[in-house]
C-alpha cells in the first residue's frame, strides 16, 4: 500500500523543491490555465499543447520524479482514454465534416480523434502538473500554503488556520492509520476473514470486519490526541507563533513571472482573433484570473505589513 | 514546597460509581511519586483531572498555590507536562522537529529562538540525528522520547506519566527510564507522577501511592510498603519477581534483604 505514486513526496533538493509552497500553488493553477484553454484551431491546440508537454516534463525531470512513476500515475488515465474514444467515435462533436476512414455504417471523422486527443492530452498534462506539486513539496508546508491563501477569509469567520491543522493532522496519520488497516487485517486473517478470495458479497462482508475495528480505533487515537494537544496548550482560537514560515524568495518572483507571462501568452492566444481583427470581448475567466491577481498581491501586502508589525 | 495538593478528590463519571473515590496526597518539588494499581483503579482518571482533561470537583486540587479550574487551567498546564501511553496518539507534528515546536507555538515562543530550544532537547532526550525524521520511522521508545523533549521545552514543575512505558518493548522502556533518570540529575527541582503496572519501575521512585477502586490502600516509601506484601494482594497488582522470589525463601527459611540485587541475591543462595 506504500507504492502509490500519485501524490507522493520525493525528497530532494531542486530549484522547484526550494520553492515557496504558495508560489507553487499559484504556478499549478496558471499552468493548469495554459492547459485547459482552448484555442481556435487545432494546429494550435497542438503546437502548444506540445509545448506545454515538453515544459511540463522537462519540470519533472528537475523535481527527480522517476520515470517509472511518472508512468504508474498514468495507468490511472487508460479507463477515461477509451471510454472518450469511444464516445467521441460514436457521438462525434458538432461540426465534424472530414471523415477519416469508415468502420461498417460508422463513419469516424477527423474531429472526433483530434476531440479526443486533445483531451488526453489535458488529462495527461494535468496528472503530471499535480504530481509535481506534490512531489516536491512537503503535505505540511502545502497546508500552509493552502492557509496563506484561505487567511483573509478569516474575516468571514473561515476557520482557515484549523482547517489548515485539520489537514496536516490527516496527512500526519494517514501512514498510521495504513500500519493499523494492515495489523487488522492481519489479525482477522488468521481468524478466517478472507479478503481476497470469494463471491464479491463475501469480500463486502470481510470488508466490514475491517472497517469497523479500525474505525473504532481511529476514534479512540482522535479522543488521545485531542487530550494530548489540549494539555500541551493547543488553543485554535488563541494566537500562536510559527515554526514553520514560508519565504518568498529571488527564485519564486522569478518563476512567478515566467508562469505568469506563460498563462498570459496562453491566453492572448486563445483569443487572438487571426482575421487580424482586435479581440472582441474579454472572456469571463480572465476576468476571474485578473481577480485572483490582485488577491495574491492583496493577501501579500497584508501578510508583509502583519509580519512587521 | 508543596506543588500540588490533592484533597479529597471524588470523581464519577456516569454520577453512579465514584471512579476516584476520596484521594488526598501532596506533591512536593522534587520528589519521584508513583501510582500503581489494577486496571479500572481509577490511576489514569486522576493523572486527567490533575492536569484539567476532567473537571476535578470544587477546591479538591490545588497546584502552584492556584485552585484547578477553568480560569486557572492556562497557567497551571503551562507548568505541568504529560506523557500518555501510547507513542503515536501524542505525535502531533510530522516530523520530531515539528512535534517538538509543536508546544512551543502553543506557548507563543518567538520563531528565532524555536531552533535552539529544539536542537537542545532533542540532545537531552537523545533525538538529535532523527530531528527530520516521521513517527512513522521511530520506535515506539524513540517516540516517547519525542514526547518526553517537547514537554522539557516547555519547562514545567511537573511532569506526569501516564503509563508511558506500557506499550513499549523492553528496550524501549529501557531508554525511556534512563531519559527519565537523567532529567532528574539535571534538574533536582522537577517532579515526577509515574502512573504504571511496572513494579520495578514504582520502586525506584520515592513514594509510591497504591490505589484500589479509587481509594488509596497504600501510600509510603517503597522499602517500606514492600514489607507489607498484603497491600499487593489486596490492590490485584503484582509483586515484582524479585520480592517474590524473596518472600518464597523467608518461607523455607533462607533470609535475604529485600534490597539486594537479583545477582547478589543469586550469588549468597550459592554459597
Amino acid at each position: 500500500m506504500t507504492n502509490v505514486a500519485l501524490g507522493r513526496y520525493v525528497p530532494y533538493n531542486s530549484f522547484i523543491h526550494r520553492m515557496d509552497a504558495r508560489n507553487k500553488i499559484f504556478c499549478l493553477i496558471a499552468l493548469m490555465v495554459a492547459v485547459f484553454i482552448s484555442y481556435p484551431t487545432y494546429e494550435i491546440t497542438f503546437i502548444v499543447g506540445g509545448a506545454l508537454a515538453v515544459f511540463i516534463f522537462a519540470l519533472l525531470l528537475i523535481s527527480h520524479v522517476s520515470v517509472k512513476d511518472i508512468f504508474k500515475s498514468l495507468r490511472v488515465l487508460w479507463f477515461f482514454i477509451i471510454l472518450l474514444l469511444v464516445i467521441n467515435i460514436f457521438i462525434p462533436p458538432k461540426g465534424a465534416e472530414n471523415v477519416a476512414f469508415s468502420m461498417g455504417s460508422v463513419n469516424v471523422y477527423w474531429e472526433a480523434i483530434f476531440q479526443s486527443l486533445k483531451i488526453i492530452l489535458r488529462l495527461i498534462l494535468m496528472i503530471e502538473l499535480t504530481m509535481i506539486l506534490t512531489a516536491t513539496t512537503k503535505p505540511l508546508d502545502l497546508t500552509y500554503g493552502l492557509e496563506w491563501y484561505l487567511t483573509p477569509l478569516k474575516l468571514v469567520k473561515f476557520p482557515a488556520h484549523e482547517v489548515a491543522m485539520t489537514i496536516s493532522i490527516a496527512l500526519r496519520f494517514i501512514p498510521t492509520l495504513l500500519d493499523e488497516t494492515d495489523r487488522i487485517m492481519k489479525a482477522q486473517s488468521s481468524r478466517g476473514v478472507d479478503f481476497k478470495h470469494g463471491k464479491l458479497s463475501a469480500r463486502l462482508k470481510a470488508i466490514v470486519s475491517l472497517i469497523i475495528p479500525l474505525f473504532i480505533s481511529a476514534f479512540q487515537r482522535s479522543e488521545e490526541l485531542a487530550d494530548s494537544m489540549e494539555a500541551r496548550g493547543y488553543d485554535p482560537k488563541a494566537k500562536r507563533t510559527r515554526y514553520h514560515i514560508l519565504r518568498f524568495s529571488l527564485n519564486d518572483l522569478f518563476s512567478f513571472i515566467l508562469v505568469g507571462a506563460l498563462m498570459s501568452g496562453t491566453i492572448i492566444l486563445s483569443h487572438y482573433q487571426w482575421s487580424l481583427q482586435t479581440t472582441s470581448f474579454v472572456p469571463w475567466y480572465s476576468l476571474i484570473l485578473i481577480c485572483i491577481f490582485i488577491y495574491i498581491i492583496l493577501v501579500g501586502i497584508i501578510d508583509a505589513a502583519r509580519r512587521k508589525a | 514546597m508543596k506543588l500540588i495538593e490533592v484533597n479529597n478528590l471524588v470523581f464519577s463519571y456516569d454520577k453512579k460509581i465514584n471512579v476516584v473515590d476520596g484521594v488526598s496526597f501532596s506533591v512536593e518539588s522534587g520528589k519521584y511519586i508513583s501510582i500503581i494499581g489494577h486496571n479500572g483503579s481509577g490511576k489514569s482518571t486522576i493523572a486527567k483531572l490533575l492536569i484539567g482533561l476532567l473537571e476535578p470537583s470544587k477546591d479538591s486540587i490545588k497546584a502552584f498555590g492556584l485552585d484547578l479550574n477553568a480560569k486557572n487551567l492556562g497557567a497551571i498546564r503551562s507548568r505541568i507536562g504529560i506523557v500518555f501511553q501510547n507513542p503515536d496518539n501524542q505525535f502531533v507534528g510530522s516530523t520530531v522537529r515539528d512535534d517538538i515546536a509543536f508546544g512551543l507555538e502553543n506557548r507563543r515562543v518567538p520563531h528565532e529562538q524555536m531552533d535552539e530550544i529544539i536542537n537542545k532537547f532533542a540532545e537531552k532526550v537523545r533525538m538529535s540525528e532523527f530531528l527530520d525524521k516521521e513517527p512513522e520511522n521511530l520506535s515506539g521508545g524513540q517516540k516517547q522520547r519525542v514526547a518526553i523533549a517537547g514537554i522539557l521545552a516547555m519547562n514545567p514543575d511537573l511532569i506526569i506519566f501516564d503509563e508511558a512505558t506500557s506499550m513499549l518493548d523492553p528496550k524501549g522502556k529501557r531508554e525511556v527510564r534512563e531519559t527519565i533518570d537523567l532529567m532528574r540529575k539535571e534538574n533536582p527541582n522537577l517532579s515526577i507522577i509515574s502512573i504504571t503496572h511496572d513494579l520495578e519501575e514504582a520502586f525506584s521512585s520515592d513514594e509510591v501511592i497504591v490505589l484500589k477502586k479509587g481509594k488509596i490502600v497504600g501510600h509510603d516509601k517503597p522499602e517500606n510498603i514492600l514489607e507489607n506484601p498484603g497491600i499487593f494482594v489486596e490492590s490485584g497488582v503484582d509483586l515484582p519477581f524479585k520480592s517474590k522470589f524473596v518472600n518464597l525463601l523467608s518461607q523455607v527459611g533462607i533470609e535475604i534483604k529485600n534490597d539486594e540485587s537479583l545477582e547478589r541475591i543469586v550469588e549468597e543462595l550459592c554459597q
